[in-house]
């Protein structure tokens, strides 16, 4: 009886869900972290693609890293320093006014004036001194260095009107009223923790998007998200985590998509000459640090069971990488995969004269990378394997961060992606470069190799794109033999939608309602 | 009387204070959200410069005057995720909290007050027997676990309800509300049980507790041997008198339930204050931190501050028992 | 009134702490009287001797990150790994044997509760005894304080003050220690204004004792039924708390995971399947809990002659 009841009740409940057939031109999207709306406010990546949906910025990075025209429809380097960009004519912001120079500049002093902003922007235009505008559609911008990944890093500052955004804090983008952008989309509503509401601007100056109206709901939870997809309630996600993604396949009405991810993956040994956590195995100080040893270095890699970790932890949506970059990318070597070799590591160790191994602390995040405690949980194991025992501290990346910076802990997992230029001198610049005058500035091994330097620096002054790809190949090269850092992967994006939808995922994990279309 | 309103008042404003203070040192020793929140390409002269801009230079106790001083117009900062003003945040996010606790209050005193009364009036019946194994069944169970198997059989393995999320909402005076959709209903299904299970249970114990005194009392008895119909003593002379305690202490749970919605509304990914005050956790927001649990602060002193003068009125001996 | 009470009635008139006819033997038949409390009264001994002796009777060391491999994860329970070694639970993500994690959780998270509890007994008991012994502005002091913390939801004090000490056993036990004083404090209390009245209490002071002395060896022993059932109730509220913490991520760390930690770690395979890993540190929770509860509730119930007719 009770049984009969309540299966009515679910079946009356299940008609009322199923409801009316979604509108073809209606797309629902499950994101994992909510907007900041602001195209200026708190440079995330998720940020990014949200406002990629309502704004433009003057250069667009392709799915593939490719660099295209976007609100600049061309751009070319007068001298070494100095850059011309024509501006698109014709182009209407959502409120019906002009797009002109005069908004790019406001956009960019915006970006470096912003109050109470802890994350700004301002980095990608760290270089751009002055400016000149000839005409209202053409502006030169003068930089301080040679900067050349400009036109890569100008894809995330993005343009917003000169009078719409006069004054107007982060709140009023929230509230809609300063959210006047030229992008695909306007902005309908915004309601913070629960859904993003955009219709499509049917004056675009770009190719229109298929979809009349996109709402994205906001759904943290991993497991909600998946759920959420599997209900109907959303038509994709993004962020499929990894342990659902077997049953995703299998299931007849969904669709898995996956491109490889430029976030590569490896952990920092600290270079500096008293570790914190790192002692002899009876806890007795050792007489320097171990880690500073290229054979200890190499030991730990060869203890470490990529294959394993990748079929395991990663449940096979990972691949072992050979380069900084992925395959395909603006400076890709194909470096060794060191093999699982724990009886040659055992004996490295014992050359460096650690025989016993001994004693040190894995620090990760546990909410920044995919599955990043179980990896720092699954090396510590392969480390006590060869006599490196490891204890485990996991930690929001928030608060892992300032650890970083102040050069508190010994061996951390980092997660490096190339800040969507795909080009490999990124990783040159910030991660292996000595910290000097804002170079360096990732560097939180505190690696110092002048001889990588010098290499480094070359590149980055060479104008030739051809010479200069060969310059950056020499310095991944020297970087992944030196093993200043211990490789581990390159991630995969994973997104999964409705039987029904083409997606096409983006290597920079931002997810875009315009790659999405009904399948044919 | 004023004399304790003003007294109880007083003591309001200074625990106020104090937790302030507490709440600021504390969330202050958490570390400087700017190196927190920093994108990895920052200079560390890019670093001072947005501290210096942000005023986290000034010295402890001067940043402790800027926060009072702006907090007491009701300004706690704007949140470091997204820029909206923090109090703003948490204030939009109480009506879903609220919906939420309603519910579960609702069923648990829709159901735990018949069945209290029939283990009340039926001690030694096997059914009353039954209903005080479920009580007890209901304290031990961890919210958030219960919570899982429900999502596991009804979400997972059944299908028949939505595993977490608001569903459709209607607008109502501005405020969002899920029980008036077919949709929404369906999603508050899970969450309601999940956190209605404490209270009910505590319902039925209480009603329990209430009727076998009050079966005992004369007049109760006189009622019986008057030759008044069961019906009419248990719901004239039984209930009138069990309720008001009853449904005074099912109040001040609303406070409790609130809280523990932190729980409940993280795996049900319900959007409201609870899921707010673990998200901003896991991202350092500080305003945000800070305006939550200024705002829960104020909220039960505020209900201490309305539940003693209440009593007071009704009971001057606690008045007396002050003086003293 | 049943003749379960008689023990109780006879001390109280009395008003001597110990009474001839041992009061032991007494309590234990009424308490005896309930097979539902006894079986949960072996139950709860069961699961206390599991988890002492969890070292000697798992057969792994959970926490040892040598002992446990990757290549043996997700095994289902009963299932085998390659090299033949059966896992009658099955593992977790990591490999790691669900029967020696459940116990060793279950380890942890009875040390935490007894341990938090005794000492916020001392803590609670003594200030409770205090106030009522001395009255007055100390009283008034510390039941100000007690109103203060009843006033707040104790996942919220909790969670506050996890969030600022940060994760790991002793900042847990300090926060569980914070939010169950002012119960004992309460009860204790309570309990003394009753006995302060007293002529035993009055004698002592003709005699000359110290207070410290009236309170802890004359006082304290009879307030004890009432902070008994107060205790047995806190111990699970206690287990429940740390268990809510560490499930939301502010508990304890992930190498030494109590059950809380256990269930949250596996809620992310729930969907594609993977039950066990959640369900079975759930049961283990819920059981170790409602066991608890049913001997407090029959001990309430032997100790306190009012809650009964």
């Amino acid at each position: 009886m009770m049984r009969s009841l309540l299966t009515g009740v679910v079946a009356v409940l299940g008609i009322a869900l199923i409801g009316m057939p979604a509108d073809a031109q209606e797309l629902v999207m499950g994101n994992r972290v909510p907007p900041a709306v602001d195209p200026h406010f708190s440079n995330l990546t998720s940020n990014q693609a949200y406002s990629k949906h309502i704004f433009n910025a003057l250069t667009f990075v392709e799915a593939d890293g490719s660099v295209h025209p976007n609100l600049a429809t061309s751009w070319r380097q007068l001298e070494a320093r100095t850059w011309e960009f024509k501006l698109r004519k014709g182009v209407k912001f959502h409120d019906g006014s002009d797009f002109t120079a005069e908004d790019v500049v406001f956009s960019i002093k915006r970006v470096r004036e912003l109050p109470n902003n802890p994350n700004p922007y301002t980095a990608s235009i760290a270089s751009i001194e002055s400016w000149d505008i000839p005409d209202p559609h053409t502006i030169i911008f003068h930089t301080s260095s040679i900067d050349s990944v400009l036109i890569q890093r100008l894809d995330s500052i993005y343009i917003v009107s000169h009078k719409a955004a006069a004054n107007a804090t982060p709140a009023d983008f929230a509230s809609g009223k300063a959210a006047i952008g030229t992008g695909p989309f306007k902005l309908v509503e915004y309601v913070p923790g629960s859904h993003l509401i955009l219709e499509r601007n049917e004056d675009y100056w770009g190719d229109k998007p298929h979809w009349q109206k996109v709402t994205i709901r906001i759904i943290s939870n991993d497991a909600a998200r998946v759920a959420a997809l599997l209900g109907g309630d959303v038509d994709m996600i993004e962020f499929v985590p990894t342990p659902d993604v077997e049953a995703l396949r299998k299931n007849a009405n969904v669709t898995v998509w996956q491109t490889p991810s430029d976030r590569f993956m490896y952990w920092v040994p600290h270079q500096r000459d008293k570790l914190a956590f790192t002692t002899a195995k009876d806890g007795k100080p050792l007489d320097k640090n171990p880690l500073q040893d290229i054979r200890v270095r190499k030991a730990i890699s060869l203890a470490i069971n990529r294959k394993a970790m990748i079929e395991r932890v990663m449940t096979d949506l990972a691949s072992p990488a050979r380069s900084w970059v992925p395959k395909g990318m603006f400076g890709y070597i194909a470096g060794d995969i060191d093999p699982y070799d724990p009886e040659k590591s055992k004996q490295l160790l014992a050359e460096a004269g650690y025989p016993d191994g001994f004693k040190t602390q894995l620090n990760c995040s546990n909410d920044r990378y995919v599955n990043d405690a179980k990896i720092c949980l699954a090396t510590a194991q392969m480390l006590a394997r060869i006599g490196i025992q490891a204890s485990v501290e996991t930690e929001p990346i928030s608060t892992l961060v300032p650890k970083l910076r102040a050069n508190k802990i010994d061996l951390f997992l980092l997660g490096a992606a190339t800040g969507g230029s795909a080009n490999a001198i990124n990783h040159l610049l910030r991660q292996l470069h000595t910290p000097v005058g804002g170079l360096g500035v990732g560097n939180f091994g505190q690696y110092f190799d002048p001889e990588l330097d010098a290499v480094t620096d070359e590149a980055a002054n060479e104008i030739d794109p051809e010479k200069r790809e060969a310059l950056v190949r020499k310095g991944m090269k020297m970087a992944w033999e030196r093993m200043v850092v211990i490789p581990l992967h390159h991630q995969v994006v994973v997104a999964a939608t409705k039987k029904s939808l083409n997606f096409r995922p983006r290597f920079d994990e931002q997810t875009l309602a315009i790659n999405a279309s009904p399948a044919s | 009387m004023t004399f304790f309103i003003l007294r109880r008042l007083f003591q309001s404003v200074v625990l106020l204070a104090v937790v302030s203070l507490l709440v600021f040192l504390a969330v202050f020793a958490i570390g400087n959200p700017v190196d927190i929140l920093i994108n990895f390409d920052a200079t560390p002269e890019e670093i001072t410069r947005i501290k210096r801009q942000m005023g986290f230079h000034l010295p402890l106790w001067q940043q402790y005057f800027v926060f009072i001083g702006s907090a007491l117009q009701g300004d706690f900062g704007n949140s470091f995720i997204n820029g909206a003003p923090a109090l703003k945040l948490v204030v939009e996010r109480l009506p879903a909290t609220l919906e939420l606790a309603i519910a579960a209050l609702l069923v648990s005193v829709v159901a735990g007050i018949p069945l209290g009364l029939v283990a009340g009036l039926r001690p030694r019946k096997p059914s009353s027997q039954a209903i005080m194994a479920g009580s007890i069944l209901g304290f031990s169970s961890p919210s958030f676990w219960v919570a899982l198997v429900l999502i596991l059989v009804f979400g997972v393995q059944l299908g028949w309800l939505p595993t977490g999320g608001r569903g459709e909402t209607v607008d109502v005076l501005g405020v969002q509300l899920s029980f008036l959709t077919a949709d929404g209903l369906a999603h508050m299904v899970l969450p309601t049980i999940t956190f209605a299970l404490y209270p009910t249970a505590l319902a039925i114990r209480l009603t329990r507790a209430g009727t076998r005194e009050i079966v005992l009392l004369d007049f109760v008895r006189f009622a019986r041997a008057k030759g008044l119909s069961e019906k009419r003593v248990i719901f004239v002379h039984v209930l009138k008198n069990i309720l008001v305690p009853i449904v005074t202490v099912m109040g001040v749970q609303l406070g409790i339930l609130i809280s523990y919605a932190v729980v409940t509304e993280t795996i049900f990914a319900w959007p409201g204050m609870g899921k707010l005050i673990i998200d901003s956790i896991y991202l350092v927001d500080r305003p945000v931190m800070v305006a939550f649990l200024m705002f829960a602060v104020f909220i039960f002193t505020l209900i201490n501050l309305i539940v003693d003068i209440t009593y007071s009125f009704l009971d001057p001996r606690i008045r007396i028992s002050e003086l003293r | 009134m049943t003749a379960r009470e008689h023990s109780w009635r006879s001390e109280e008139t009395a008003g001597v702490a110990v009474s001839a006819d041992s009061p032991f033997r007494s309590f234990w038949s009424d308490f005896s009287e309930s097979p539902v409390a006894m079986a949960a009264l072996v139950g709860l001994a069961l699961i206390v001797a599991a988890a002492a002796l969890a070292p000697v009777i798992t057969p792994q060391n959970p926490y040892d990150l040598a002992e446990i491999t990757i290549l043996d994860s997700m095994l289902p329970p009963g299932g085998k790994n390659l090299e033949g070694k059966r896992y009658w639970l099955g593992t977790d993500d990591q490999g790691r044997d669900m029967l020696s994690g459940i116990l060793y959780g279950l380890r942890t998270s009875v040390f935490v509760g007894i341990f938090s509890g005794i000492i916020a007994f001392f803590l609670g008991t003594t200030l409770g005894l205090m106030a009522a012994y001395f009255g007055g502005a100390i009283d008034s002091v510390i039941m100000r304080l007690v109103d203060l913390k009843l006033g707040f939801p104790s996942i919220l004090v909790a969670l506050l003050i996890v969030t600022v000490l940060g994760k790991g056993m002793d900042k847990i036990i300090i926060a569980l220690v914070i939010v169950q004083w002012a119960y004992y404090a309460r009860a204790a209390r309570s309990a003394a204004l009753v006995e302060r009245g007293k002529e035993y209490v009055e004698a002592t002071r003709i005699l000359g004792l110290s207070h410290r002395r009236t309170i802890f060896c004359h006082i304290l022993p009879n307030c004890l039924p009432p902070l008994i059932v107060v205790g047995t109730v806190e111990v699970a509220h206690a287990i429940i708390l740390e268990a809510t913490l560490s499930f939301l991520g502010v508990g304890l760390p992930i190498t030494e995971p109590s059950l809380g930690l256990l269930i949250a770690n596996g809620y992310q395979y729930m969907l594609s399947g993977k039950y066990w890993i959640s369900f079975n540190p759930g049961l283990a929770l819920f059981v170790t809990i409602l066991c608890i509860n049913l001997v407090g509730d029959q001990l309430r119930d032997v100790l306190n002659p009012r809650l009964r007719r």
